[in-house]
């Protein structure tokens, strides 16, 4: 499960580089500390450690509202409430070495209000933020495709199918992991994976392009 | 019946197009405002709640006062009761006063009517007090 990897962004920056004291080589000690250690330590008003817990977790965070929410914008909307919320109410967290878990509750919580409103915010101007040079845009505009067809399969699926499929192969999840923060067994997890891939590869597939339009 | 089916049977399809780490500047960006925002909104929470010696004071001052009103509940039959059983002519107290044990003199005192001066009080008490000592 993500909870215990370190964000790989990190460790790139810190690559063939010896380990020194100064501000890189402290972050890099804090993206090594546990949940419950960085749980503690923002507590403590320390800024960094809730950086590290934003780049961990991030991606799950992101997975579970992204099913919920069916479009980029609006699950990084969700996702940026959701961690300031987490953030001020970290006292709360009973246990903080199962953080990803109680993030992910946040998030799924926030997700369901947000639709109950029906009010969300479009995504903020970051999408055009980025000046492209004419490879970046071709590279960007195929990307960018790709998400819309797969945004579109992910929204044929059911939410709970969409919440598996999503923390297990855009995050690794494990099963054990989904289960409990779903609140179902590792059995059904399993179960809706099967028919979440089967589904999304049918939709995905060459000839299946003008089925997602 | 739900066949018990292996997602291994089926592989992953290629989600990265969705991954949010994918661009590291644009997902810095996400980041630090998430952590700059988080960490201004527990500052502001942390000021909205009372902090230090009065806050625990605050926060076990509603337990403490709930303790000592049973406390007090439990003891007023029982006062009553021994107040009884101590009373010197063993008879049954019947005012409030005489339950509390409050001396004849200092009750007469109450219903005469008339303004009692400081001395008599004084005696009332006495009498009560010498009483007690024999």
């Amino acid at each position: 499960m993500s909870a215990n990897t370190i964000e790989p962004l990190t460790v790139m920056q810190m690559g063939g580089m010896t380990r020194e004291r100064g501000p890189a080589a402290e972050r890099l000690e804090i993206v090594d500390l546990p949940d419950a250690e960085l749980v503690a330590r923002t507590c403590a008003g320390d800024a960094r450690a809730f950086d590290a817990l934003v780049r961990r977790h991030y991606r799950s965070a992101y997975a579970v509202a992204l099913a919920y929410m069916g479009s980029r914008a609006d699950a990084e909307d969700v996702c940026h409430d959701a961690l300031v919320r987490a953030a001020e109410r970290l006292e709360d967290c009973r246990t903080p070495e199962r953080f990803a878990q109680w993030l992910c509750a946040i998030v799924r919580n926030h997700a369901r209000n947000v639709l109950a409103r029906n009010t969300v915010r479009r995504a903020s101007s970051l999408e055009h933020e980025t000046v492209a040079s004419a490879d970046d845009s071709a590279r960007n505009a195929e990307l960018s495709e790709l998400r819309v067809r797969l945004e579109a399969a992910l929204a044929t699926l059911t939410p709970i199918q969409r919440e598996v499929v999503l923390l297990h192969d855009l995050d690794g999840w494990t099963h054990d992991s989904i289960a409990e923060s779903i609140g179902t067994s590792a059995g059904m997890s399993r179960q809706h994976l099967f028919h979440a891939r089967k589904q999304l590869r049918a939709l995905l597939r060459p000839g299946a392009k003008e089925t997602l339009r | 019946m739900i066949a018990d089916h292996d997602a291994s049977d089926v592989p992953p399809s290629d989600l990265t197009p969705l991954d949010p780490l994918a661009n590291s500047g644009r997902f810095d960006r996400l980041a630090q405002s998430i952590v700059r925002d988080g960490m201004a909104a527990r500052r502001t929470t942390i000021v909205a709640t009372p902090q230090g010696a009065m806050a625990h004071v605050a926060r076990w001052s509603i337990p403490i006062l709930a303790a000592a009103a049973v406390v007090v509940a439990a003891a007023i039959p029982m006062l009553t009761w021994s107040a009884r059983d101590l009373s010197p002519s063993g008879a049954v107290a019947t005012a409030p006063s005489e339950r509390f044990g409050l001396p004849a003199p200092v009750l007469a005192l109450t219903r005469s009517g008339s303004e009692p001066t400081p001395a008599d009080v004084i005696a009332a008490f006495d009498s009560r007090w010498r009483e007690a000592s024999r």
